[in-house]
């Protein structure tokens, strides 16, 4: 898969529930991040999500418990990724992907629409691409939010 | 039995043996009272020092409704609690979260105010001959105290002392305040939450252990797989009698995991050594300071502000944000499982107004006088309920009275 297959990949995972593929996509030191507000520095400011590979498979484990309420039902979702910027990333083999997200998603009866600016840090492992680090910055993320407990 | 003007009486909707009548959550009438009785007199929290620390450090945020602006003086370091709310034609003059700043200017027509709301400026002022400008500062709240750090404003300019109003609560203030080596400070942001539905859902759903293992099963289940074996917390809400729940008086309550200095909650959710309810809209829970600011009768914003530790290294502090993170806030897995249960799905069920009684007795029997006027029960009664809402009926009933 191309650097920019992969973030559809990605996203159609996210859309058709398959949470356990979705995890497989990350290396096992990646970080999944959702700052809150400007949210610069996540060791000194509150994240919305700042999750270490456990806690994003804490995550998936708790939707599919049958007991995570604020996703019962499960939000509906549809992820659009535009703007695929690909660039060298810091070191050899990596690679810094820059892309635009917009997803709409249904819950209780209604539509929200989130977002944001989205960068992927993308790394070799043997023929596959691997994402190591994972940054969503909602244009809506110093704002009163909901229920956010779904996959962005 | 109604009042003269047809709506209940507050006293009317608590009964003797404590049921609650549906209406106390979904009524604008009762909202628009509380925003009287509860709002307009009692002490309510503003800001923590640490937000404030430099003369013109300011946050903006809400007393009840009504937008505020809490600043520490420029000139000569006191911090005023001041209405958001240009005197010439009424635009908030500051739209900022927090900053730093000597004067105010208003973007509708440029009137300026000093930061300790002294009208300094009147645009093209030949206008004006007559106006009385010392009357036209920004609205100040007549009294503003500070307990162990911790920022109180009142609309009242008489009454009981912040130290007297907080009474048996203080002692946990000082404590919180005690966390870090050096203290505490709030420098990390907040996560903002709203959610259709009444404001004291929320404060009700701090000290709530009874619902935890029900509305929780899906974080338990993340605990136990992260520890390894069942985590013990249910264990200890219904059979450790050192976890106990307290009304403190004047609505405020606590749970003690054990020693109130040292106790833990043993869940991973932040390590303060107790919830705590400050009456009417401050809160204690994990790591974090909850304040939450009634919007309407179905509408509420709340704000958690991790409470980090000064003394402590970065690293411990972040691990502070990261416990917190993975249970509270919009994407936590635990406290978005409280807005979708016991405030949206109490919404929904609340529209079934044809019975309308809410049953809050649970524990009652065993409810134990303790030190000082408190009333001691176990972990999953409802004292916490109970003493916010003594409080609550006393105030509404003299709101009414007035």
């Amino acid at each position: 898969m191309t650097a920019e297959e992969i973030l559809y990949r990605e996203a159609a995972l996210l859309d058709e529930g398959r949470f356990e593929e979705w995890l497989e996509l990350f290396t096992d030191d990646a970080v999944y991040w959702v700052p809150q507000g400007e949210g610069g520095d996540p060791e000194h400011e509150v994240s919305i999500v700042y999750d270490d590979r456990q806690r994003m498979h804490e995550r998936v484990l708790r939707l599919g418990s049958g007991f995570a309420y604020s996703q019962d039902p499960p939000s509906r979702t549809c992820h659009l990724v535009g703007n695929v910027l690909v660039e060298p990333g810091e070191t050899e083999g990596e690679l810094r992907v820059s892309s635009k997200l917009i997803v709409a998603e249904v819950r209780r009866d209604t539509q929200n629409l989130f977002a944001g600016t989205v960068e992927h840090v993308l790394v070799a492992d043997g023929e596959e691409l691997r994402i190591r680090r994972k940054v969503v910055r909602l244009v809506s993320s110093d704002t009163p939010l909901g229920n956010v407990t779904f996959l962005i | 039995m109604t009042t003269t003007t047809g709506s209940p009486s507050p006293a009317d909707l608590i009964t003797d043996d404590w049921r609650l009548h549906g209406s106390v959550y979904t009524s604008p009438e009762i909202f628009a009272a509380e925003q009287r009785a509860l709002f307009r007199g009692p002490w309510l929290y503003v800001a923590h020092e640490s937000e404030l620390r430099e003369p013109g450090d300011y946050k903006t945020t809400y007393a009840g409704t009504q937008p505020v602006i809490v600043v520490r003086g420029a000139d000569d370091g006191e911090v005023r609690v001041l209405l958001n709310r240009c005197r010439h034609r009424g635009a908030a003059v500051c739209h900022e979260e927090r900053g730093n700043a000597n004067y105010f200017r208003c973007p509708y027509h440029g009137w300026t105010y000093k930061n300790s709301g002294e009208l300094r400026g009147i645009t093209y002022d030949d206008a004006y001959p007559d106006l009385d400008r010392e009357s036209l500062g920004l609205v100040a709240l007549p009294r503003v105290e500070s307990f162990a750090g911790f920022v109180f404003a009142s609309f009242a300019p008489d009454g009981p002392s912040l130290e007297e109003y907080l009474g048996n609560a203080g002692r946990y203030l000082r404590i919180v305040s005690q966390q870090g080596p050096d203290g505490i400070r709030l420098s990390a942001g907040s996560h903002k939450l709203t959610y259709r539905g009444n404001w004291k859902l929320q404060v009700e759903n701090t000290i709530d252990n009874y619902h935890f293992g029900f509305v929780h099963r899906s974080f338990l289940d993340v605990l136990a797989d992260r520890i390894g074996e069942a985590p013990p917390i249910m264990k200890n809400v219904l059979q450790n009698p050192e976890w106990r729940t307290i009304d403190l008086g004047n609505g405020h309550s606590v749970h003690e995991f054990g020693d109130p200095e040292t106790g833990s909650n043993q869940g991973q959710l932040g390590d303060l050594p107790f919830n705590l309810i400050i009456f009417p809209n401050l809160c204690f829970v994990g790591a974090q300071l909850r304040h939450i600011l009634p919007k309407a009768a179905d509408e509420t914003e709340v704000r958690l502000y991790p409470i980090l530790h000064e003394g402590e290294s970065d690293a411990d502090n972040a691990a502070i944000l990261r416990a917190h993170e993975g249970f509270y806030g919009p994407a936590g897995m635990g406290g978005a499982d409280d807005i979708e249960v016991a405030f949206d799905r109490v919404g929904d069920g609340l529209k079934a107004v044809e019975e309308d009684w809410l049953v809050m007795s649970r524990g009652l029997h065993r409810e134990q006088p303790g030190e000082n006027g408190t009333v001691v029960g176990r972990a999953s009664d409802e004292v916490p309920q109970r003493a916010f809402y003594r409080q609550w009926k006393r105030l509404m009933a003299a709101g009414e009275a007035a």
